[in-house]
């Protein structure tokens, strides 16, 4: 299993519940599963707990077999750069880095030494001669494929999208959506969506209602 | 590739993207820290200068008086005599078992506000101003022959004035230029003398019975002279401290101004209370200036917390962030060091140039001093002390909640 997690809760001082509840939850190899939730429902939250950004306040989660829950919080920065690919809904490119600085800089937090891969994934992904730029210089699509490729450049076993296509227009988002599945493919990533955008739950064959799994 | 290989990066980004405050944050700092270097440097180096210019004498005897004064006139060519000695004194002096060089000298006339001052030969042919080195003229001139109305001017004087050998120049008297008090002698620039560095570069030298006797000085005093340049004995210096005692305690008609460096001394100490206020002021700009890092870096925190969630999101540890921001201050803090060290050197040469102008004494400010080791480590230091505070702040910044960009 590549994410493995058992009896996660998180809860916040502003809310007397747990946001996250989540008993058991697994994501195969190479699988690629969408939750389906609406807003406010604790994705984000989940997502973040599995990435490490956030420490549960019960549980386990594994990644590949390391546990990023409990474990502290340097080795989950460790852990998140090494094994996860993360492309935010707002794709949270660094805004005074270039093209190849935000995907270099990836590279270098999680120690590996493939000074070559930079730039033969932006040029897989259509970006070959734009990464000298800054991400204000790149159209939506563009900073969309940006955030893909930093996202794939340390070769991570799990890549987590939040709402990945919310940014694009119908058009764009497809192709978006396409790119993210064949590259995440490509790569061997296992892949974790979750949006409450119908078209692009209907793209994947796997879709989980997030409420089904998450009992708070 | 490791986290720390990211931190140049980081800093130079963050420094590009926050560049006017940056820019200035470091002018700031080049502007104090500059200003420290040459009130310290400047302050050490005069002090220096000052004592190494005496031009080999030990100790100036003149009519009563402040031995500052003597020795600002006899020695650096400042201040009017304070009074004349009698021709008795020199010779008494010149008696005296420890004394090697007895050099009268007279003044009290100028050629367009530079000093003419009269001198017998033998303070070029006989007196070493440094070990081994005596007052020299420059190729194609010679020395001036006592027996005519000949001049010897210093490098200095003769570079402004526009000298060179065959020139006649015009006594006026007084020591300050007034066309109207011109004598009718005139002195024939025989030769420039070799650069020294010292007051006499200042000065153009004529025989010293020439201008004794110049039309319009008092007759009765012709043989007068207005101090006395004493160089003792290499090993019998400690001789100074019996003509103090002769001229200074028991007698009352003249000043042993002994030993020459201590009476400079006296003048720097006048001017100590000055030096501590520059010296402060310019140790409070600095600190301003890091001061000014800090509340530049503080009030950046909140524009720059999502892009640490960010890094944060693709695995930079927290430490690393923090580092960066103390680094930045840093950088901040080397590079107004390096903008300063500019300043110091144009604020350098413009105060050597003035005192070179001024008094002739020769400002060394490229040899080292120990300030210019430890300022710019200070400098540094307090900037990444400054960064220190929002470095904390950073620590503690909420990854999850700085993800969303703000709406």
């Amino acid at each position: 299993m590549v994410l493995l997690i058992r009896q996660l809760t998180k809860s916040f001082a502003a809310s007397p519940r747990p946001v996250v509840a989540v008993p058991a939850f697994e994501l195969g190899a190479g699988e690629q599963l969408a939750l389906r939730g609406t807003s406010g429902t604790g994705k984000t939250t989940f997502l973040h707990l599995i990435a490490g950004l956030l420490a549960p306040d019960t549980g386990t989660i594994a990644i590949d077999g390391e546990p990023m829950a409990p474990a502290p919080e340097l080795a989950r920065d460790r852990l998140r750069a090494r094994r996860i690919g993360y492309v935010f809904q707002t794709f949270n490119l660094l805004q005074s880095c270039t093209v190849r600085e935000n995907v270099a800089l990836m590279q270098a937090f999680a120690g590996t030494r493939e000074p070559e891969r930079p730039a033969a994934l932006l040029a897989r992904l259509g970006l070959g001669d734009l990464g000298h730029r800054f991400p204000a210089q790149l159209s939506t699509g563009q900073q969309q494929r940006v955030a893909l490729a930093r996202a794939l450049v340390n070769r991570p076993r799990l890549v987590l999208a939040d709402e990945p296509t919310a940014s694009l227009d119908p058009q764009h988002a497809a192709e978006a959506l396409a790119l993210l599945r064949d590259a995440c493919a490509e790569a061997g990533a296992a892949l974790l969506v979750v949006s409450h955008d119908e078209r692009l739950l209907s793209a994947f064959p796997n879709v989980r209602d997030f409420a089904a799994l998450n009992r708070p | 590739m490791t986290s720390l290989s990211a931190l140049p990066l980081l800093v130079r980004r963050a420094l590009r993207q926050h560049a006017t405050a940056s820019a200035l944050c470091v002018l700031l700092i080049a502007l104090a820290y500059g200003g420290f270097l040459a009130a310290w440097t400047v302050r050490g180096e005069a002090a220096r200068a000052f004592s190494q210019s005496a031009g080999g004498f030990d100790a100036v005897l003149g009519a009563r008086g402040s031995p500052l004064q003597l020795v600002l006139c006899a020695l650096f060519h400042l201040e009017p005599a304070p009074g004349s000695l009698e021709a008795a004194d020199v010779e008494d002096l010149r008696q005296h078992p420890a004394v090697a060089h007895a050099i009268p000298i007279a003044v009290g006339d100028n050629y367009r506000g530079w000093r003419l001052v009269g001198a017998p030969v033998e303070l070029f042919t006989d007196v070493d101003w440094l070990p081994g080195k005596k007052l020299s003229v420059q190729p194609g001139g010679r020395l001036f022959d006592p027996a005519r109305e000949e001049a010897v001017a210093g490098a200095f004087a003769a570079k402004r004035l526009g000298l060179k050998p065959g020139d006649r120049i015009q006594a006026f008297h007084g020591l300050d230029y007034n066309p109207a008090n011109a004598h009718d002698e005139f002195f024939t620039v025989t030769g420039i003398l070799e650069p020294t560095g010292t007051p006499a570069d200042r000065a153009i030298w004529v025989p010293l019975a020439d201008l004794q006797h110049l039309p319009g000085h008092d007759p009765a005093k012709a043989e007068a002279v207005s101090a006395v340049l004493v160089q003792f004995r290499p090993t019998m210096r400690a001789a100074g401290f019996a003509l103090d005692r002769l001229y200074n305690r028991q007698g009352t008609r003249l000043t042993f101004a002994w030993p020459v460096a201590a009476v400079l001394a006296g003048l720097f100490d006048r001017f100590a209370w000055m030096d501590r206020v520059l010296g402060l002021g310019a140790a409070a700009a600095a600190a301003l200036a890091s001061l000014c890092v800090l509340i530049a870096l503080h009030s950046s925190l909140h524009a720059r917390r999502r892009e640490w969630a960010i890094l944060r999101a693709m695995g930079a540890p927290r430490r690393l962030l923090t580092t960066a921001l103390v680094v930045e201050a840093g950088a901040i803090g080397a590079l107004g060091a390096i903008l300063g060290t500019g300043v110091f050197w144009i604020a350098g040469l413009v105060i050597a140039a003035v005192v070179r102008t001024q008094t002739g004494v020769l400002l060394d400010l490229a040899a080292w001093h120990p300030v210019l080791g430890w300022a710019p480590a200070s400098m540094i230091a307090l900037c990444l002390a400054a960064g220190a505070w929002p470095a904390a702040s950073a620590y503690a910044n909420p990854v999850a909640e700085n993800l969303t960009p703000p709406t």
